[in-house]
């Protein structure tokens, strides 16, 4: 852990790559975030109508920062509509010492804990128009109000998107900004989470990623998706993985497929990539990611690679 | 006297001991085969000549001996009349057929009066036939010269080259050896055998045997002191440097005039260790080899693929090797053949077969291809019974490793040979042939040897 930690310490200390602070980020290719509210099937792509985000400040950033909310609400052509929109999501936003910590990636169920820390900010969104496509600012907030993670680099914040009531999906995204007003990206800034929950494009032709970060001490990971719904398949990278094809979940369900990890995927990136179905067109198709290694524990998902996007690195022999 | 010693280091032992046809008081020197007997140069008295210098100063005939008994040798006979001069005569040479003689004697021999101290008369060739038991028409040498000296022919045993000591210009200084190769009727120019053979001191006696070698004596060589007797061999147009023969053969004494049987077993050389010239013979045991190496076959055909590909089950990928042969060879496991030893460089690119991204680019591997540091024997594996199968001794990157001597073996023992041999097997069957090689001496002194085998199927 320590030595994924210097790693991660180092990139984002020289802000080697990081200038996108939008989550998802440009290279993902993923359209937006989801969230559901409290009252929505599982079935429909949100296990736990929960999202729990991280963003990281760095040190060089002494200004205020703004986490801005693209279509907070819940209504419009953007968001999922089931019957009518009838659906409240509460967006907070949390400091302080105990908005993370090292258990931090054993927290992903909906309960208490992932209120820890020092609540900073919070509203909750119905059908508001004025919301509708629009960016909400939370903040400003003095970066020394989140908790200073050496290990991580700089300092962390903490967003929970809840789905309190009804049974709609809330699409939106987020942007870590200097700004109130505009989207002013903090240089060195990051954003990660340990179950990824998005909305995947309509369209067949493009192909989304995410990139969890694997530390040295993992041997090997298990990929769970949920609710795929087979739309296409899911497929891992890595500088020692070729694009092995994952299984995917159907509707409504977890899949979990695992992989070993070489020594040299350690402390480094793998590319989890989804490619649309090519014959059939599935539309709205809501997923989540968990990506844990053998302990059970999961790896963050970094919106911008520790370290870059995975190259794979063939190992050529003769015989 | 019984000299017993190791040649070339070998563990094999060489007899060395004095003939019975050499004398203490007379000189006997440069024996060679002739009829079961030998022919060889000799001061001794015979009375059936006549001597113009007498005392200390007595004049070489060309003597001859012949066996008797198990052991024993006839009394030395001028070998022939009619080739023998009232000067110096000898050394000689024959053909394989015994009917042509080359030797060198003074080159005036017309005023038996004159002063065989005379430096002037120098040494000539000449060569004589064998007509009805009579040796007749001598002729000169075409290249003899009144000015400088031409002796010690040695023929090779084909008789298309002859061998030759000279001081005559144009050399390295001293007497130099040379060779003439047969031009139709007669001989082509000579050639010296050059600086790796010839020294500003004195080359002479050659005696061309079997498979190229070529024994001379040198006293400008570095040796145990006088003249020592050395071999070298023409391989790939080089004269390999002078192997010295060690100490049953060389002393520090003169030693020269040597002469070996066609197996190499058997010799005989001359030397002054006793004070006179005298006629040695020596003899080999059989030269082992043991723990012969099985041949590996060079290995330039290999099958590429990607380590970690196999390991795991991976999309459809288009995997495009790139060998430098202008071909973009497909497959995750391609199979290429290189041209032989060399550096090669083979780069990878991966394509996705569903996005047609390039997930990997030219990624690089090198790879250096050497040959089996080993002998070889470069022969068909499969023969026909009495049909005469070549067999060619090579040596692949032995470094430092130089040959000087090649034995064979197909089944009846190590017998010396050259590179290039052939041989007939009689029977159906399996048969394994055996290279032995020895190495010119390391800086310890030793002569490394290798051995290989290889099978060989006759139908």
């Amino acid at each position: 852990m320590k030595r994924y930690a210097l790693i991660i310490s180092f990139i984002l200390s020289t802000g080697i790559g990081l200038f996108s602070q939008s989550a998802p980020a440009i290279d993902e290719n993923i359209p937006y975030l989801i969230t559901f509210g409290g009252d929505a099937k599982t079935s429909w792509g949100d296990d736990d109508f929960c999202q729990i985000f991280y963003c990281i400040i760095p040190p060089s950033q002494t200004g205020p920062v703004y986490i801005r909310v693209y279509d907070p609400d819940t209504g419009g052509d953007l968001d999922e509509i089931k019957g009518e929109f009838n659906t409240i999501v509460n967006f907070s936003i949390y400091g302080g010492n105990d908005c993370w910590s090292d258990t931090a990636a054993q927290v992903l169920k909906n309960s208490e804990n992932i209120k820890n820390g020092y609540l900073l900010s919070s509203k909750s969104f119905g059908n508001e128009p004025k919301y509708d496509k629009k960016w909400y600012s939370f903040g400003p907030f003095n970066p020394s109000e989140g908790k200073f993670v050496k290990n991580l680099g700089g300092r962390v914040f903490k967003i929970v998107a809840q789905g309190i009531s009804g049974d709609d999906g809330n699409i939106y995204k987020y942007f870590l900004s200097t700004s109130p007003n505009e989207n002013v990206a903090v240089e060195g800034g990051n954003w990660f989470t340990y179950k990824y929950h998005f909305r995947l494009s309509d369209d067949q032709k493009h192909v989304s990623q995410i990139y969890p970060f694997v530390d040295d001490k993992t041997i090997s990971i298990q990929i769970s998706n949920f609710d795929w719904d087979n739309d296409g398949i899911i497929r891992i990278f890595s500088v020692a993985k070729n694009g092995i094809l994952c299984d995917v979940s159907g509707d409504n369900n977890w899949v979990i497929r695992e992989f070993p990890i070489v020594e040299e995927e350690k402390n480094s990136t793998v590319e989890i990539q989804f490619i649309k179905n090519q014959s059939v067109q599935i539309r709205n198709n809501n997923v989540e990611v968990i990506v844990r290694n053998q302990y059970g524990i999961s790896l963050p998902f970094y919106v911008v690679p520790i370290g870059g996007v995975p190259v794979y690195s063939p190992k050529i022999r003769m015989k | 006297m019984l000299i017993k010693t190791e040649l070339c280091a070998q563990s094999d032992l060489y007899i060395v001991k004095p003939t019975q046809f050499s004398s203490r008081i007379y000189n006997e020197f440069s024996p060679v085969f002739y009829k079961g007997g030998i022919v060889f140069c000799s001061d001794q008295n015979d009375n059936s000549l006549m001597s113009y210098k007498g005392g200390q100063n007595r004049l070489f005939k060309i003597f001859f001996v012949t066996k008797k008994g198990s052991s024993g040798w006839t009394h030395p006979k001028i070998l022939a009349k009619g080739i023998t001069s009232a000067f110096n005569d000898g050394p000689a040479t024959f053909n394989e057929n015994g009917n042509i003689i080359y030797y060198s004697r003074n080159n005036s021999i017309e005023n038996a009066l004159r002063n065989i101290s005379d430096t002037s008369n120098k040494l000539g060739i000449y060569s004589a036939e064998l007509v009805d038991g009579i040796w007749t028409n001598i002729k000169p040498f075409t290249y003899n010269n009144p000015l400088y000296s031409f002796c010690t022919p040695a023929l090779t045993p084909d008789g298309d080259r002859i061998y030759f000591s000279s001081d005559m210009p144009g050399g390295y200084g001293g007497m130099d050896l040379y060779y003439c190769d047969r031009l139709n009727n007669d001989w082509d120019k000579p050639v010296n055998l050059g600086p790796v053979i010839n020294t500003s001191k004195n080359e002479s006696f050659p005696f061309a045997c079997r498979f190229g070698k070529l024994f001379f004596a040198s006293d400008g060589h570095k040796g145990f002191g006088g003249k020592d007797l050395f071999y070298t061999q023409e391989i790939n147009k080089e004269w390999i440097s002078p192997v010295h023969l060690d100490s049953a053969i060389n002393s520090t004494a003169d030693d020269f005039g040597i002469v070996i049987d066609s197996t190499f077993e058997n010799g005989y050389f001359s030397s002054n260790r006793q004070k006179t010239d005298d006629i040695f013979s020596f003899s080999l045991a059989p030269l082992e080899f043991t723990n012969c190496d099985t041949i590996k076959e060079n290995k330039y055909c290999f099958t590429f693929y990607d380590e970690k590909q196999r390991l795991i089950d991976t999309i459809p990928a288009i995997y495009q090797w790139d060998f430098g042969d202008g071909i973009m060879h497909l497959g995750k496991e391609v199979k290429y053949c290189f041209p032989g030893p060399g550096k090669y460089s083979v780069k990878l690119t991966i394509i996705d077969g569903l996005t047609h991204d390039t997930i990997a680019k030219q990624v690089e591997y090198k790879t250096e291809l050497e040959n089996i540091n080993q002998a070889n024997i470069n022969s068909d594996k499969v023969g026909l019974v009495d049909k005469s199968i070549s067999f060619k001794g090579v040596l692949t990157d032995l470094k430092g490793f130089r040959i000087t001597d090649y034995f064979w073996n197909f089944g009846d023992g190590f017998k010396p040979g050259g590179p290039l041999i052939s041989n007939t097997f009689k029977n159906k069957g399996d048969y394994i042939v055996k290279l032995g090689l020895l190495s010119e001496k390391d800086s310890l002194g030793v002569i490394p040897k290798i051995c290989v085998m290889k099978k060989i199927v006759i139908k």
